[in-house]
């Protein structure tokens, strides 16, 4: 209702809009190469994309997928000083459709943590790209429910979220910013009217309203998603034990009428410990903002009227491959999987 | 030759115990008893000058000599005064005489002490009867819509009262009315601002070289003056145009039975007290309201009636006494307001249920002011103010339901409420001192407390016997203390120098935290030809407050919020160079070069499209910015065809670099309103008694937006922004909208009746965007092409004023 009033005021004051196209007159860029990679801590294989950009007046629709890649670039990466290595393209192929191609290569030893990785692609067309990385070292948390007993992780709180509790102890290092991210099966058992049933989902959103969290966008981010992946971000400089409460919220199911939700199972749960260098982070973050992808409970009227007039500063993704677009990340993680924990009956 | 050289040694005793003397008076309007702002005075022979001041006070110290007064100024007959021997101090006030038909002579007395003279420069008074003579949207005759044809001074988007002056922001702009600052300007998102023509005496725009009395804003000082109110005879006029409908009344106030007797007798008795009211409402709604219930009703066979619309409305009221000629006071008031609304009713046709919902949004600013202004001698006059002024937006959005089942009736009501103010209490002391004619001495001090009241969500609900009234969300009142004190010399040694200096001196105190502040001025003038001046000029200035706005319209919801521990004062610094020429006593020509850097300007973060009050310093990132430019006025001021022509090249930089506040990767990157090139051209002519015609023309190359060029698709996490792509922006602002131009065409006519040749009938056509230009409002991309919007195409419109 809120937003068809603010509709009806931006149609009071339009007296004659009018749409046209236009020619564009501005500079015209020319494509560049895409390096789209990942690394870990404790690594063996290596794999990248590489792909080429297009003026945003040419080429694909707006809607339908076309592909990019490039197979034939030559992509090398070296690690350390030592000599550089060619990557190799590999097609994933499924029912005679391609379904994926990319570059990868497998490593006489794995990745170790402090170690600095280079990858730089070429193409007779295009500029050379290059992007470097230092591994960073994988975290390690314990996880301890918050009654202090370990291994009982969680609790189905009010029929309406799952309350994830965490120990967080000793986290020595101060060379990435830590992100946790969960995804978790449930099975949600209920009655509408005389009708049992049950329904499954998995959740991948979490929420905490810890001071740990970081709520500050100045250096880190209270929250960044990625695909339907979503995480939350520590503050800097966080090393020591601390008690982290998580909330797991899941559907209500209020669609139906007279609901009544009867317990809770959680099949499994994944726990997801994440060191991210800066780029990994910041091109997280970008995507994130730039999908305006904000969970804002409250009406806020100078959020809803400047987003009728479609106002909003745009995004600038970010990108640490010189030459060209992309990213290259480094991202190392430790995950915690439990199964068949609990079930809870309200 | 010895004889005269004896004669000279003899009589320099005497020159140099020649004695000075003041003159000083009002300039007043003789029809209305109106006083003067800015007329000229010039003593001759010495041909030293002086203007009047805000309050239509002069004063001029000169040898015992034989002098004669020369009184002008624009639009009135030039007034030359029987030459008198100056051997005392004299009161002489000044009446002069309305005349349209400018002439030379009043244009040269002008420039003796304005224009070339004047040490002042970034400066332009513009008169108020050139900004009712400019071809306005929908007729609707705007202030603030002329100042932007004056060069250094950009409008943002088609349509906005938003103005740029020399790279600034729209909140960088103090804009005062009779000296009480105003925190939003704008009705209609900006399409119009809230100065009532009818009610305004002077407009002065000051671009740099501020003077030290003025501070608290970066970029630019517009000064209005209401009107005192005619004192000898009741006056006003009644305006019905497609926009608006403006009724204005002023006149004297007789407190005894004889005065009033002499009036009646047109014996022109002057009141002592005035007064000058002129409001003025949109009529829109009115007319589509019922429209929009019948039809609502009619196309649901009677269940639901929808009705709504939109108005702004204003009031400006001043009430003026004259105790003596050393004494006034005078209280003035403005309140004003935009309001949407809609009302839906659901009627019960026989299902037992009915609904009501009424939603109002409303929001304006209210300020009242009461002036007392002494004249403690011919030299020393004083000006004393206290005041108040708010800007607030109010949402209140309610419902109420009741059901009837089974014959039980259930009734529920709801009511959300969202508001926000800003607040000011102002109390200041201006004293200004002419000790002599070489010296020109300002100097007071002001206090502001500040109070702002970020949003407060609250909802009272009652349903099913049970009721709550809570506060949903209450930002914290923050409260500010302001203080400023100033001091301003102009001094004039000999006819081909003078120098004006000062300094405005603050501190700003909020949540613990002061911030002081010293912001030098100086300006200096060299005349090496009598009718070519040269002119430096340096300003420091401060400014405490921002305003939140990320969009190209005026917002009601644009936000006001004080500095911070984290968010510092924005300060600036400006230079300019500048050379003003008196072609012929017809036109002036003046071309100013400026260089301006700001630091501590705020800008909102990627992605950041809106603000919370909780939280707004999380969304901005604190940077710098440069602007120069080049600005060239020629302006004509006698003869029929009177105008202007103004065209500025200018350049306006940011950067936003620090440590986890970069945007744009810490690059330097073109303002938003960058606009390289602006040219306006205004004339009016006038035909004869009966007729004007007016023209503009606008030329501005386009505003800057952001526009990524390239696009790719991510693989890696499979992660998308619009649809399959993920777009690359590598500069923000790197794309310029296409140039903007249109012509405005005007005619109006002025006719008296034959029975009551007293009362004037006035008709007013214009067209907006004459050969209906489709300048660019917005510019987006959609699948492989590039799309604007525009808002105005050719627009004619017609109004009808009644003068009585």
């Amino acid at each position: 209702m809120k937003r068809a009033f603010l509709y009806i005021l931006t149609l009071l004051f339009v007296l004659s809009s009018c749409e046209r196209p236009i020619e564009y007159e501005g500079e015209i860029t020319e494509p560049k190469l895409v390096l789209q990679a990942e690394v870990s801590e404790g690594d063996t294989i290596v794999k990248a994309y590489v792909s080429r950009s297009r003026f945003f007046l040419n080429d694909s629709s707006y809607f339908t997928f076309t592909d990019y890649r490039m197979p034939s670039a030559t992509v090398e990466i070296q690690r350390g000083g030592q000599a550089w290595q060619k990557m190799h393209t590999r097609t994933i192929m499924n029912k005679g459709r391609q379904v994926d191609q990319y570059f990868t290569i497998s490593l006489d030893s794995a990745l170790r943590a402090g170690e600095t990785i280079r990858i730089r692609a070429s193409h007779q067309n295009y500029d050379t790209i290059t992007a470097e990385q230092t591994i960073v070292h994988k975290p390690w948390c314990q996880v301890w429910d918050f009654n202090g007993q370990a291994n009982t992780l969680f609790r189905v709180k009010n029929l309406s979220y799952v309350e994830l509790s965490l120990l967080l102890q000793n986290y020595p290092y101060e060379d990435a910013i830590l992100g946790v991210s969960v995804s978790c099966a449930l099975d949600i058992r209920y009655k509408s009217g005389s009708r049992m049933d049950h329904q499954r989902e998995t959740v991948t959103y979490i929420r905490s309203y810890d001071q740990l969290i970081a709520n500050s966008d100045n250096t880190t981010a209270g929250q960044t998603s990625i695909g339907s992946r979503y995480e939350l971000f520590f503050h800097p400089g966080y090393s020591n034990a601390y008690f982290l409460n998580l909330e797991i919220p899941y559907s209500n199911m209020s669609y139906l009428p007279n609901v009544e939700i009867l317990d809770v199972t959680i099949d499994s749960m994944t726990v997801s410990f994440n060191a991210h260098s800066d780029a990994s982070y910041l091109y997280r973050r970008s995507m994130y903002k730039a999908r305006n992808d904000y969970n804002d409970s409250d009406f806020d009227l100078g959020a809803e009227m400047s987003d009728i007039f479609g106002q909003e500063e745009d995004v600038q993704i970010y990108s640490n491959v010189a030459n060209g677009y992309g990213i290259f990340a480094a991202c190392s993680r430790y995950k915690i999987v439990k199964y068949n924990v609990k079930t809870v009956t309200q | 030759m010895k004889r005269c050289l004896v004669g000279i040694l003899l009589s320099l005793p005497l020159v140099l115990l020649a004695k000075n003397y003041t003159i000083n008076g009002y300039v007043t309007d003789k029809q209305t008893g109106e006083r003067l702002i800015g007329a000229a005075v010039i003593a001759m022979p010495t041909q030293q000058g002086t203007t009047t001041n805000n309050s239509g006070f002069y004063s001029l110290t000169i040898k015992e000599d034989s002098v004669q007064l020369f009184i002008s100024y624009v639009g009135y007959e030039p007034l030359r005064l029987e030459p008198f021997l100056l051997n005392q101090d004299t009161v002489i006030q000044a009446v002069l005489t309305t005349n349209t038909e400018l002439q030379e002579v009043t244009v040269e007395a002008h420039s003796a002490v304005s224009g070339v003279h004047a040490v002042q420069m970034s400066a332009v008074e513009v008169p108020i009867n050139t900004i009712k003579g400019i071809p306005a949207i929908g007729g609707e005759v705007d202030i603030l819509k002329a100042i932007q044809l004056l060069p250094g001074v950009q409008s943002g988007t088609e349509g906005s009262a938003g103005m740029y002056v020399r790279g600034g922001g729209p909140d960088e702009n103090l804009i005062m009315l009779d000296g009480v600052p105003l925190y939003s300007v704008n009705h209609m998102l900006g399409f119009f601002s809230v100065f009532n023509a009818d009610a305004v005496k002077n407009v002065t725009l000051y671009k740099g070289n501020f003077p030290a009395r003025y501070g608290g804003r970066l970029s630019s000082i517009i000064d209005v003056r209401q009107k005192d109110g005619d004192a000898y005879g009741y006056h006003g006029n009644l305006t019905v145009g497609l926009i608006s409908t403006k009724l204005s009344v002023e006149g004297p106030i007789y407190w005894n039975k004889k005065d009033w007797q002499s009036y009646k007798n047109n014996e022109g008795i002057k009141g002592q007290t005035t007064f000058n009211i002129s409001a003025r409402r949109t009529l829109y709604d009115l007319f589509m309201a019922p429209i929009a219930a019948a039809v609502t009703a009619s196309e649901s066979n009677g269940q639901e009636t929808t009705t709504g619309g939109y108005y702004f409305y204003d009031l400006n009221a001043k009430l003026t006494h004259i105790f003596s000629e050393n004494d006034k006071l005078s209280g003035s008031l403005y309140w004003g307001d935009d309001v949407v609304y809609a009302r839906i009713r659901e009627n019960d046709l026989g299902n037992g249920y009915s609904a009501r919902m009424k939603m109002r949004y409303n929001w304006g600013n209210l300020f009242g002011a009461v002036n007392y202004e002494h004249r403690f001698n011919g030299r020393i006059y004083n000006t004393t103010q206290v005041s108040f002024t708010r800007y607030k937006y109010n949402l209140s959005v309610g419902m109420n339901e009741s059901e009837t089942a089974e014959s039980k009736t259930t009734e529920s009501e709801m009511t959300m409420r969202y508001n926000s103010y800003i607040m000011d209490l102002l109390a200041q002391t201006n004293f200004e001192w002419r000790p002599t004619n070489k010296h020109e001495i300002h100097f007071g001090a002001n206090y502001t407390y500040h109070m702002f009241r970020p949003q407060v969500q609250s909802l009272s609900a009652n349903m099913d016997a049970l009721s709550y009234d809570t506060t949903l969300v209450a930002g914290q009142m923050l409260r500010a203390h302001e203080a400023n004190i100033y001091f301003e010399h102009t001094y004039t040694p000999c006819k081909w120098y003078r120098l004006n200096y000062g300094l405005h001196a603050g501190l700003y105190h909020i949540n613990g935290k002061t911030y002081p502040s010293l912001e030098p001025r100086v300006g200096m003038r060299f005349l090496p030809y009598k009718d070519l001046a040269l002119k430096l000029s340096y300003a420091y200035m401060s400014q405490y407050v921002h305003m939140l706005s990320n969009s190209s319209v005026s917002l009601p919801t644009d936000l006001w919020v004080p500095v911070t521990k984290n968010i510092p004062p924005m300060r600036a610094m400006q230079a300019a160079v500048g050379i003003t020429y008196n072609i012929c006593n017809q036109v002036e020509l003046s071309v100013e070069g400026y260089y301006k850097r700001m630091v501590n300007l705020i800008e909102y973060k990627d992605g950041a499209s809106y603000l919370s009050a909780r939280n707004w310093e999380e969304l901005v990132s604190v940077g710098d910015g440069w602007s120069y430019g080049v600005e060239m006025l020629l302006q004509r001021k006698v003869g029929p065809v009177t105008g202007w022509i103004g065209y500025t090249w200018s350049r306006t930089m940011r950067q936003f670099n620090r440590e986890g506040q970069e945007i744009n990767f810490g690059k330097p990157f073109h303002a938003k309103y960058d606009r390289e090139h602006d040219l306006s051209v205004t004339l009016q002519y006038q035909i004869n008694k009966k007729w004007e015609i007016a023209a503009t023309f606008i030329y501005g190359t386009g505003t800057r937006g952001t526009l990524a060029l390239q696009r790719t698709t991510d693989y890696l996490f499979n992660d998308q922004v619009n649809g399959t792509e993920v777009p690359i922006i590598e500069e923000r602002n790197n794309y310029k909208m296409p140039d903007y131009h249109r012509l405005d065409l005007g005619a109006t006519c002025h006719l008296h009746g034959k029975k009551h040749p007293e009362f004037e009938h006035v008709v007013n056509m214009s067209v907006y965007n004459a050969y209906c230009n489709f300048n660019p409002f917005l510019v987006y991309v959609s699948g492989h092409n590039l799309y604007k919007l525009s808002l105005f195409p050719i627009i004619p419109s017609v109004s009808y004023t009644f003068k009585f």
